[in-house]
Formats: C-alpha cells, sequence, structure tokens
C-alpha cells in the first residue's frame, strides 16, 4: 500500500509543481527559522557536565554587607568569595576535592626571536581543578600538594600551546617566560573544549577554555589581581596586597566534590558553623546566606540562555504556526484542484479513508523535503548567527545527530498537521461532486 | 450597500478558509508589529550618543614582559613616538578602553564618610592631554594641568582634582553649582574643577553609563592602556604602522587589542545588533510568505469561483463591479484579521514584557503597520481580481 500511496503522491506534486513548491519552501522556511533558534537553545541549556551534574557543587557564601546586594546570580548570592573565606573552606577535609581559582592574563615570550610576546588566557587554580572537571592530560600531569603549599613556578600549558611554543613535542621539564619570569612545564593538556565555561560563568559563557594553568599559591608571591570581576561593599583594612587579601573583596571562584547525599549535609554543616563564628567577629552580617549549585543549577541561575535567546524561540514557534496556516492554506488548494481524480477513485471502490491516508502520505511526502530544505538553512542560519557575534557561540552554534533527526520529524510532523484537515475534506465530500463533467 | 449583503454570506458559507485567512493575517501582524518595535528600540539604544568622535580614535592594551622597567619613562617615550607620528591629534594613557565593555565603577559622595547618598561613577585616569584626546567637551570650569597629575603605586587611590560629565554632576549636585565643589571618597577630598557635556564612559550596558569621572593619574604597574585620537582620514595607517613603532622602541612588552572606538562600541553592541539584523530578516521572511500565501488563496477562490463569475457577468455586470467586488470582499477580509491581529499583537508584547523584559508596544505602531500591510494585501490581491474580470460570461451557458 505504502508503494502505491507513493507513487500516487509524487505523481500529484508533479501534476501541481507550484503549489507542492511553495508548500516545501513555506515548510522549509518555518522550520529553518525554528530548528535554528531551537538548536540555539537547547546547546546553551545543555550542561557539559551531566555526568558529574550530582558531585560538583559551586560554592558561594554571602558575606556582603547588610545593605548590599548582588544581583548577577538568579539567587542573589555573589558569585565570588573573599581570600580568608576560600582558605577555611579548604580547611575542611568533608569534600573529596576542592578547588579555589581565578581568571588571569600573562604575558609569553617565546624563546625563538621570530614568535611574537603575546598575551595568554591563564587559570590560576588549586591542584583539583583538573581532577574534578576531568581534565584530560596527553604529558605529565598536575603539580604537587607542596606546590599548592610553597609557591613554585611550574605550569600546564594547553595543546595549542605546545604545538605553537615547543612544536608538540614532550616538553615536560622545558621552561617558558611569563610576564618576565621562568615556569617550568610540568604538564600538557590533550585538545580540550567544553560548550559551555561552566566552571567560570563570570565573563563570557562560551569563551574558550584558558591557555596555561599555575598554582594558587602563586597569587600572594606575585600579587596578582584577577582579571575577572572584582568586587567589594567596604574598605580594604590598606591598600597593599596583604591588605586586599584580608579585605572582604570578592575575587575568587570556588568549587566542592561532595560524592555522597551524607557529605553534602556535612558540607553544608561546616559552612553554617563557620558563617555563624565568623559573625561573632562582625562578619556575614546578612542573616545565614550561603548556596551550593550543581553545574545545571549554576548554568541556570546564571542565565546562560538570556532573555533574547528565549524571545527568539518565541517567535521562531510563531513563525512556525505563521507557516503551518500557509502551508494549511496551500495543501488545501492543491487536493481540491486534483478533486476529480479523488471522485474518480472513489467512484471505482476506493474507501474514504484510504483517501485520507493517501493525501496524509502526500503531505508527510512534502513535509519531509522541506524538512530537509529547513535542515540545510537552519544551518545557515547557525553560521549566520555565529558570525553576527562575532564567534562567540562557535562551541555551541551547531546541530548535533538528535537536533538534526528532531529537525526532520519536526517537519514531518508540521506537514501532517497542515495536512490533516485538507485531506479529512477532500475524503468526505461526495465524490459526485468531483465526477461532473467539470 | 453595494454588494455587502452578497459578500458577507458568500464569506460565512466558506468560513472555515476564511478564519484561516484571518488567523494567518493575525499572526502575521502581531510578528511584524511586535519585530519592528523590537528592532526600533534596539536601535534607538545603539545610537546613543557618546560624546566621543569614535571614528578618530582608536585604543590598544600595553604589558611589559621585563617587570623591573619603569612604566611612566615607557609611557613618556611611548606618547612622544606617537605624537610625532604625523596626523595624530593627542594621545593619553588611560586605565580602561571607553566602550569597551569592562569598566571600574566606584562611589563618590558630597560628605566625608557619607554612609548614604554616594552616587557611583565611571573612574577614568587620564593625562593632562586625556580631554583632548577623547574628544571630549568641557561646558564649564577647565581643563588639568600638566602639574595636577599623579602617580599612584597603590590601587583605591585618588587625585586632588576631577573632571566629571554634566550627567554626574546632576546625580550629585540635582540643584546644580557643581563647579569648584569637593566631593569625597571615604575621606579623601577632590575638588570638581572642570564639567564635561557627555561621555558615555567603558560600558554600553551599566544602568548609569554617562556618569563619568575623570582623574589626571597614573596606576603604576606593568600594564596599561592608550587612546590616540587621529585624522579620521589617517587612522587606518596610523593603526597599521604603530605597533611595529612602538615594538622597535621597545621589544619588552606586548601589544593587544588594537581596534578603533567604533569597533569596540560595536562589539559592545553586538547582541542588539545581533537581534536587528535577525528580526529584519524575519519580518522580510514572514511578509513575502503571507503576501505569496494570500496571493495564492486569492487565485485559488476566484478559480472555485468561475462559473459564478461569468454567470454574474452573463447576467450584466461589468468588468469594474467584478474587480470591486473581489477588493471589497479582500478589504473586509484583511480589515477582520488586521483587527485580530492589532488585539494580537497587544497581547503578545504583554507577554514579552511580562517575561522577556520589553517595553510597552505604542498602539501608533501596530496601527501603521497594520496600516502598510493592509496596503500591500490590497495591492497584492489587484493582479487577480483583474484576471477574475477578464473571465467570459460565455461560462454561464456551458454545462460545466
Amino acid at each position: 500500500m505504502m508503494s502505491y500511496y507513493a507513487k500516487l503522491a509524487y505523481l500529484s506534486i508533479c501534476r501541481t509543481p507550484v503549489m507542492s513548491l511553495l508548500t516545501v519552501i513555506t515548510l522549509g522556511i518555518g522550520i529553518g527559522v525554528s530548528m535554528t533558534t531551537l538548536s540555539l537553545f537547547y546547546m546553551m541549556s545543555s550542561n557539559p557536565l551531566s555526568h558529574k551534574n550530582d558531585v560538583l557543587y559551586a560554592v558561594q557564601l554571602d558575606s556582603y554587607g547588610k545593605n548590599e546586594t548582588n544581583r548577577r546570580v538568579a539567587n542573589h548570592i555573589p558569585a565570588h568569595m573573599t581570600y580568608q573565606d576560600t582558605a577555611a573552606l579548604r580547611q575542611s577535609d568533608i569534600p573529596l576535592r576542592q578547588v579555589t581559582m581565578f581568571s588571569y592574563g600573562m604575558a609569553v615570550t617565546p624563546a625563538e626571536e621570530q614568535k611574537n610576546p603575546y598575551i595568554a588566557q591563564v587559570r590560576v587554580s588549586t591542584r583539583d581543578f583538573f581532577a574534578m572537571f576531568d581534565v584530560p592530560f596527553l604529558y605529565g600531569g598536575v603539580w604537587s600538594k607542596a606546590a599548592d603549599e610553597s609557591p613554585e613556578n611550574v605550569v600546564v600549558i594547553d595543546f595549542q600551546t605546545n604545538e605553537h611554543l615547543f612544536n608538540g613535542r614532550n616538553s615536560i621539564g622545558e621552561t617558558m617566560n611569563l610576564d618576565g619570569n621562568l615556569f617550568t612545564v610540568i604538564g600538557v593538556l590533550e585538545p580540550w573544549q567544553i560548550a559551555i565555561k561552566v566552571y567560570d560563568l563570570n565573563e563570557s559563557d562560551f569563551e574558550a577554555t584558558e591557555s596555561l594553568f599555575i598554582p594558587f599559591s602563586l597569587a600572594k608571591t606575585m600579587e596578582m589581581l584577577p582579571w575577572g570581576n572584582v568586587l567589594s561593599w567596604t574598605n580594604p583594612p590598606s591598600n597593599t596586597y596583604q591588605g586586599f587579601l584580608q579585605s572582604e573583596t570578592i575575587w575568587l571562584q570556588h568549587w566542592a566534590e561532595l560524592p555522597t547525599a551524607e557529605t553534602k549535609r556535612q558540607f553544608e554543616q561546616f559552612i553554617e558553623n563557620y558563617i555563624r563564628e565568623q559573625k561573632t567577629q562582625g562578619r556575614f552580617q546578612k542573616p545565614l546566606s550561603y548556596a551550593l549549585s550543581t553545574p545545571s543549577q549554576w548554568i541556570q541561575i546564571n542565565g546562560v540562555v538570556s532573555d533574547d535567546n528565549r524571545a527568539l524561540v518565541c517567535l521562531s514557534l510563531a513563525f512556525l504556526v505563521v507557516c503551518v496556516v500557509n502551508a494549511l492554506a496551500l495543501i488545501m488548494a492543491k487536493f481540491i484542484r486534483a478533486a476529480s481524480q479523488v471522485g474518480v477513485r472513489r467512484a471505482l471502490g476506493a474507501s474514504q479513508s484510504a483517501i485520507f491516508y493517501q493525501h496524509l502520505f502526500e503531505s508527510g511526502a512534502m513535509g519531509l523535503v522541506g524538512g530537509g530544505l529547513g535542515l540545510i538553512m537552519a544551518q545557515g542560519g547557525l553560521m549566520a548567527i555565529d558570525s553576527l557575534f562575532n564567534g562567540q557561540f562557535d562551541s555551541v552554534a551547531k546541530m548535533d545527530l538528535l537536533m538534526m533527526i528532531a529537525c526532520i520529524v519536526f517537519a514531518i510532523l508540521a506537514s501532517l498537521f497542515a495536512g490533516c484537515y485538507p485531506a479529512w475534506r477532500i475524503a468526505h465530500t461526495s465524490p459526485v461532486i468531483h465526477l461532473k463533467t467539470q | 450597500m453595494w454588494e455587502m449583503k452578497a459578500i458577507l454570506i458568500t464569506l460565512f458559507r466558506n468560513r472555515l478558509g476564511v478564519a484561516l485567512v484571518i488567523i494567518q493575517l493575525a499572526l502575521t501582524l502581531a510578528i511584524i508589529s511586535n519585530a519592528v518595535f523590537v528592532v526600533l528600540e534596539r536601535n534607538t539604544l545603539i545610537n546613543r550618543e557618546t560624546g566621543m568622535p569614535e571614528n578618530e580614535l582608536f585604543g590598544f592594551n600595553m604589558l611589559l614582559t621585563d617587570a623591573s622597567l619603569n612604566i611612566t619613562t615607557v609611557i613618556d617615550e611611548d606618547l612622544r613616538l606617537i605624537n610625532a607620528m604625523p596626523g595624530v591629534k593627542a594621545a593619553t594613557p588611560i586605565n580602561t578602553l571607553p566602550l569597551a565593555f569592562s569598566s571600574s565603577i566606584m562611589g563618590f559622595a558630597r560628605e566625608p564618610n557619607a554612609t548614604h547618598g554616594s552616587q557611583p561613577a565611571n573612574k577614568i585616569y587620564v593625562n593632562h592631554n586625556g580631554m583632548e584626546a577623547l574628544g571630549v567637551k568641557l561646558i564649564a570650569g577647565r581643563n588639568f594641568r600638566e602639574d595636577e597629575m599623579q602617580y599612584f603605586k597603590q590601587r583605591g587611590q585618588y587625585a586632588n582634582v576631577a573632571i566629571v560629565t554634566k550627567q554626574y554632576a546632576d546625580r550629585l549636585f540635582p540643584d546644580g553649582g557643581a563647579l569648584n565643589q569637593t566631593i569625597y571618597r571615604h575621606l579623601h577630598p577632590i575638588k570638581i574643577v572642570g564639567i564635561a557635556e557627555r561621555n558615555m564612559g567603558t560600558s554600553v550596558v551599566w544602568s548609569e553609563a554617562g556618569s563619568v569621572i575623570f582623574f589626571p593619574q597614573l596606576e603604576l604597574g606593568s600594564s596599561t592602556h592608550y587612546v590616540v585620537r587621529t585624522e579620521p582620514s589617517q587612522r587606518a595607517q596610523i593603526t597599521q604602522e604603530i605597533e611595529n613603532k612602538l615594538i622597535a622602541s621597545n621589544k619588552h612588552r606586548v601589544i593587544e587589542a588594537l581596534k578603533g572606538l567604533d569597533e569596540y562600541k560595536r562589539l559592545s553592541y553586538t547582541q542588539d545588533i545581533a537581534m536587528i539584523k535577525i528580526l529584519s530578516v524575519v519580518i522580510v521572511m514572514i511578509s513575502v510568505i503571507a503576501i505569496m500565501g494570500s496571493i495564492g488563496l486569492t487565485i485559488l477562490r476566484i478559480n472555485q469561483r468561475r462559473k459564478q463569475i461569468g454567470t454574474r457577468r452573463a447576467l450584466g455586470a461589468t468588468r469594474l463591479d467584478i474587480i470591486r467586488y473581489y477588493l471589497l470582499e479582500n478589504v473586509i477580509v484583511c480589515l477582520l484579521g488586521l483587527f485580530l491581529g492589532g488585539v494580537l499583537s497587544l497581547g503578545l508584547n504583554h507577554f514579552l514584557v511580562q517575561y522577556q523584559h520589553l517595553q510597552v508596544i505604542s498602539v501608533n505602531l501596530i496601527v501603521v503597520c497594520a496600516s502598510v500591510f493592509f496596503l500591500f494585501s490590497v495591492v497584492a490581491v489587484l493582479w487577480p481580481a483583474l484576471r477574475a474580470a477578464q473571465i467570459s460570461p460565455a461560462l454561464a451557458t456551458r454545462s460545466v
């Protein structure tokens, strides 16, 4: 039966090429536009750390002043912490791992004269960063626990930096010049990219990962100031770097790995005790306020999917509705044109449901072609949007297999929906009308 | 009146088809009017006056790779070199680049150690040529003097004089008279020696953008930014040569992020510019689809009624009567559709205001969009109507 319907659909489309083309184009454009915004939305809300979603937590402590509210994150708790608070949290052995880190930049002077010095993005972090976020090493590994306490000039470099400075060889033990100081390479990463930079949603959500990683203990010795957000609601005790470290300035990001519900509860208890104890010293003036967020929660409360994205999704769905309504009208016109055929077939014994299914099949076939067109359009649309945003969306402006299949399925569903009523109408009109010598 | 009753009855008999057309018109209008509204709104945002001649300005960062170098000596050398280049009007070191996303915001007050009443300002550090380099126009007071320049090793310290924008002056002194007043950062007094007409500052998204305070100072460290003002026709040439010249004079540094301030502004507004472009494409596409659909449908309806038209012509209707009939029919359907569309536009806008922080649309805009749409549909139906008028009355006599 299916092959007969297919043949009928093909013949019918050939007989009304213009109408069919218009229908296919209408559906294609509608699907193309919707899939562009939907893919973007889907990729932006997908969680690249989903496999660790129940053990990793972004830690927030609200040490801000009584009358100050930091609204950048949806739970109105600042995303960063003070130096002393992160140090206190690192004292706890309840979490399996913890990491304190910030974003920085350093000037790299390559050994070879002909290569220009450049600024590299650096992550200054304690050693657990790599284990917690599953960052793969190609050569070497992370620095020792000792390096987290007493500073050592060591660096972990990413794959591209290794290619650029050391021609891709095993560069463990070699040195590089950062900000005028020599650092020893102790680790090289495999090519690593995550679609959404979950561990640092402060600047750009889809920014490339850092090129260099150095131990957190160096921050104090090199008097580093972060290249990210630095906020304070009150004065530091002095204008020196030491004063900065002792101040209420928030500038550090902190994550904890809590493998079980019990460890999470214990850590929460630890945090609450710490805050209460700090309150007796006049800090943490707000009522007890802290949060532990999983990566998916963190993505959501940091507003990775912006209002504009959501508005575009709504708009494109409305656009799709308009296209489906148009397609419905065009399909109706198409079927009525070929109605005399239907009359003959009904007279020869075709049942109403046979006519219905045959016409539905024809709509579905047009939907399939429209879906293909829409898929091409969506790919083009995503590339266009990425270039409009200057490549910011490189990591998310793409369609994975699920989205592509969804595109075709969506198109077929839309065409079936559009073709439903016309097929029903044509199947239920009396065949006599169409048999007259029109 | 004319054939109103006949038209309405015919429409009613084919109510599903007509309902379809009305819904389609309504949805299309709702989408188009809201899209146009957003485009206009964003456009206004982007075209806000920055107070700077962006096409004459460019900025870049400079980081020393040798931490032992004295940055003030380096900067003096650099400025000497830059100012000697033909086409350069002025140059200044600066703490952050204007219109380039990041900003430094601090609160200042009228009283020392004020517990409330302090107003936030975007703080910008320049040298005594700063106002000229940024193209800032002073409307009161004076520019900085060379001897007022101060150098600080530690953060959080401020010079004794400042120039503020009029917007910031009005925030601090709503009753006026800000010139020569003293404001405070905690206990530190700062005298306002000049008032600038306007300057957007370093961030375009800050809610108080335009509240700027300029200080004649430099923070000593291993990096700085520069802003250079040039003759607009020479800017491209200068930006080409300047990096090599600076590296040639001192190779212990990295020069990066060299861009014109107009390009930085465009980058800052990336989201809004993209939104405008995307919405414009959507508006065009949806209009094309709606008009294509409407022409197609009209042709279909006319084809279906060939016999009826032929009969009417045979009974004495003139060609003009036929054309008028179909135009009128289209006008009625259009008006119904656009009226419903207006209601839907308001509804959609209300939804967007609630959930997407849009502004409330003006009814005028909806009316304008509807009128344009109406015109287009009437014109679109003209050709099928003319074709219908050509139908021969002989059709009535055929047994078809």
